[in-house]
């Protein structure tokens, strides 16, 4: 019972900041729908973040934080082998908590938030909650014979879990079918889990290298190939860069794009095409999680301290930033590359390009050529750019190597999605407010330019980075006179459009990133 | 503005006025050393006495917040290519990435230093039998350690810095750190600075020391001279004590009875001078070894902090 208590603990006790936050997001919302009840699209709209907080919880309980989902060992934390438990106690008991956990917030979101504002969820979804977590655990903790795999298998076996509805046109069947299923689900997922970190705890891995060895010969670690000298330290650190954090962001793109795939292949023929332009926006997706941790300095992206062997390249800050720069531009690149191959071969197999073709000639009809290029071209500018920019623009959180920066980052920039957010409840209902808000636009606008302008100005003068601010003013420059064009000026004036260009190109934040680098190097 | 004419003073290292602490502990204070060129300079002291502290500073892995640090003539915080280029490192701990092959690491490593010796990467690695297509994170401890020695040594340093290399090792890694610690100064003007708590081992290949003890320097110089100042003396008194007397220069008792051992500090004249003025017949001498000046100096009956 004490070692119940104990591994209680480590979760309550550990994580306290974190799941005090996520019960605060639901009662928060609670207490703002008891006094003004959202509209249905509010508070489904809303479960965005609910999502976001019960992702975390059930990160908590998976032990998510401390496992590589890529290794191919167990990501049960080995720290608990050795503690005088039965296996069944350490699997067990982090999953009856997740499962208890994740079904309470979603019952208190359901009746708190959704019900109040006229939006009804099926019983069903409380089972399968439960089941998604045990599957999620049990896939955390199973090792895998082959680094990569669990990824993907959690990815489709989740995202199967998550459209099982879909599956059924009764709801009535459906809901007996599905509470069956993560009936069987949730003990299933016991059994695997307990296998997995039993075998783990033997320290019997298993090695699935059958597929590198030839038929009846040894398991022999690749020799590898004899490469040239790399051309300059600054070619070597961007490899080092790619390898530690740029292919990873290709591969994973690969892996949802390749399950979204596999998702399309159940959809009705007529519709597989749409979901070429789904593609096109897993990149900038998927960059703004991993731009989160690209600019961890360490092996691992929890590692937040640059260690010795890093710190100690003779390099200086501003040429290591601009090796992961440059890393992840070509990552950026690369995945653009696989990601247009592949969605140009999906469209062409689904017979989608006549329609594109006349998708295509009914703007440039409507709009005329040179427009309709025009907005094709910054569409495309608009996906490519917005991918590098998620993966470039917060380098300088990781590289400051301080863990409390990252929560206050997040939280400093949503706040203003937050303001948005609640003007936008109020959008059609207070035209007064409305009308408010459009005329402060400008300043608010504005005084957020010269603030970035200022911050980045300062940086520049103490660290230097002309090549960054040229650079800047070129694309700036090129953006907004691309869209002062295409935008018509009672839409968006140009003194607007030259703002709002300004702001969403990052400078500040980039010519941010050496000084953190430095503030992390040398403590 | 990072050039300072320490070069031409002739000390690789310059360390004034150094203090750092984290909270409320002073892990170093104001910390005074010179490294010469050339020679290998022995950094001791117990755990968690300011060594590596100290010697993350020498890196730039600490910026100096109070007093100055100079490795040639350049502070390491401020301009780390320009120093870092010139010093090979190697940590108790070597923390290499674990996801490269030993050839990736090589090749890698190889990038930064113009100075890189491919042969002698080579004849190293070879030395060790290091297997080039092995992961990092595969290899053992003591492979890893013998790793990191190929990458400090291949670059063939100005200044190489060894932070408890051998700790925890076998004694055919320890041997190996030891001859690569020996071959490097066999090359003219080169320096080693070894931190360590195996005495013996520093007391094997340094020639000037410095002991490190609650991040004071307690005494710092040529180890012929620290030794030539301290010496074991077996007095014999006219009848049983319980406890010795007060003795000019003694640094720590052991004994019992009639007879007792003082390791003492001072000249060898003035301290049989001083053990006659208390009644006692030096009945024995001899040079004490770093281990046992080690420990009276930085155990209990140490005396206050002498600037060596």
């Amino acid at each position: 019972m004490r070692a119940a208590v104990a591994l209680a603990w480590e979760f309550w006790g550990r994580h306290r900041w974190g799941l005090a936050g996520a019960a605060a997001l639901v009662a928060g919302f609670a207490a703002y729908t008891a006094a003004a009840p959202l509209t249905a699209l509010g508070a489904t709209l809303s479960t965005l973040w609910f999502v976001m907080a019960l992702s975390y919880v059930i990160g908590v309980f998976a032990y998510g934080f401390e496992a590589r989902l890529e290794a191919a060992e167990s990501g049960f934390p080995p720290r608990l082998y050795v503690l005088p438990v039965p296996t069944w106690l350490l699997v067990g008991w982090p999953m009856a908590q997740g499962m208890l956990a994740a079904v309470a917030m979603w019952l208190a979101w359901d009746g708190l938030v959704l019900r109040p504002a006229g939006v009804e969820t099926p019983a069903w979804w409380v089972p399968m909650l439960a089941a998604v977590v045990a599957c999620a655990q049990a896939l955390v903790w199973l090792p895998f014979g082959v680094a990569w795999l669990r990824v993907g298998v959690m990815a489709l076996a989740l995202t199967a879990l998550l459209r099982s509805g879909a599956y059924f046109d009764d709801a009535a069947v459906q809901a007996r079918a599905l509470t069956g299923v993560a009936a069987g689900l949730v003990p299933a997922a016991f059994l695997v889990a307990r296998s997995g970190v039993a075998r783990a705890r033997r320290g019997d891995n298993p090695e699935w290298g059958w597929f590198r060895r030839p038929a009846g010969g040894e398991s022999v670690a690749p020799a590898g190939r004899e490469r040239a000298p790399f051309a300059s330290a600054m070619a070597a650190q961007t490899w080092y860069e790619w390898r530690l954090r740029g292919r990873g962001y290709v591969a994973a793109v690969a892996a949802v794009v390749a399950v979204l795939a596999a998702v399309a292949l159940f959809e009705q023929p007529s519709s597989r095409a749409d979901f070429g332009l789904v593609f096109l926006f897993v990149p900038p997706l998927i960059a703004a999680y991993w731009g989160a941790a690209a600019g961890s300095p360490g092996e691992s992206i929890r590692s937040t301290a640059l260690s010795t062997f890093a710190a100690t390249r003779p390099l200086d800050g501003r040429a290591m930033v601009a090796a992961k720069v440059r890393a992840l531009t070509l990552a950026a690149a690369a995945t653009w590359l696989v990601v247009l191959a592949f969605t140009a071969g999906w469209v062409a197999a689904a017979d989608g390009f006549e329609r594109l073709g006349r998708t295509w000639e009914a703007s440039v009809e409507r709009q005329g050529r040179a427009t309709a290029v025009g907005f094709c071209a910054l569409f495309a500018a608009g996906l490519v750019g917005g991918t590098w920019r998620a993966l470039v623009a917060n380098l300088w959180v990781g590289l400051a190597g301080r863990t409390w920066l990252v929560p206050l980052q997040t939280v400093v920039m949503s706040l203003p999605a937050v303001y948005l957010f609640a003007e936008g409840v109020h959008w059609d209902s207070d035209p007064a407010r409305r009308e408010r808000l459009l005329a402060a636009l400008p300043w608010i606008v504005s005084a957020a330019v010269a603030v970035k302008l200022l911050a980045a100005g300062g940086f520049v003068y103490r660290d230097g980075a002309s090549r960054v601010v040229g650079a800047w003013a070129v694309a700036a420059a090129g953006l907004a006179a691309a869209l002062v064009w295409l935008v018509p000026p009672a839409l968006v004036p140009a003194h607007g459009v030259v703002l709002g260009v300004v702001l969403l190109l990052p400078l500040a934040r980039l010519t941010a990133a050496p000084r953190a680098l430095a503030w992390n190097r040398h403590r | 503005m990072v050039a300072v004419p320490s070069e031409f003073s002739g000390n690789v290292i310059e360390v004034a006025g150094l203090t750092r602490r984290f909270g409320r502990k002073a892990a170093l204070a104001d910390v005074r050393l010179a490294v010469p060129r050339g020679g290998v300079f022995g950094l001791v002291g117990v755990n968690g006495a300011g060594k590596t502290t100290l010697l993350k500073h020498v890196l730039g892995l600490l910026r100096a917040k109070a007093g100055t640090v100079r490795v040639f003539g350049r502070d390491p915080a401020a301009d780390p290519a320009g120093v870092l280029g010139r010093v090979g490192y190697l940590s108790e701990e070597p923390d290499l990435p674990g996801w490269m092959r030993v050839r990736e690491l090589l090749r890698y490593t190889r990038a930064f230093y113009p100075s890189w010796d491919e042969a002698f990467a080579e004849e190293l690695r070879a030395a060790f039998g290091l297997d080039p297509a092995a992961r990092v994170k595969h290899l053992s401890k003591g492979q890893r350690a013998r790793t990191g020695l190929v990458l400090a040594l291949a670059h063939r340093p100005d200044l190489l810095v060894l932070d408890e290399p051998s700790s925890g090792l076998d004694p055919i890694v320890r041997r190996d750190i030891l001859a690569a610690v020996i071959r490097t100064v066999a090359d003219e003007g080169r320096t080693v600075l070894f931190s360590s708590h195996l005495l013996h081992e520093v007391e094997r290949v340094a020639d000037r020391v410095a002991l490190i003890d609650r991040g004071r320097v307690v005494f710092s110089g040529g180890l012929d001279d620290i030794k030539g100042t301290h010496h074991r003396l077996t007095l014999r008194f006219p009848g049983p004590l319980a406890a010795p007397p007060p003795l000019a220069g003694a640094l720590a008792w052991d004994g019992a009875g009639a007879e007792w051992a003082a390791l003492c500090s001072g000249a060898l004249d003035e301290l049989r001078g001083a053990a006659a003025g208390c009644g006692a017949q030096v009945v024995a001498h001899r040079v004490p070894s770093l281990d046992e000046i080690f420990v009276a100096r930085v155990g209990e009956k140490a005396t206050a902090p002498v600037e060596g």
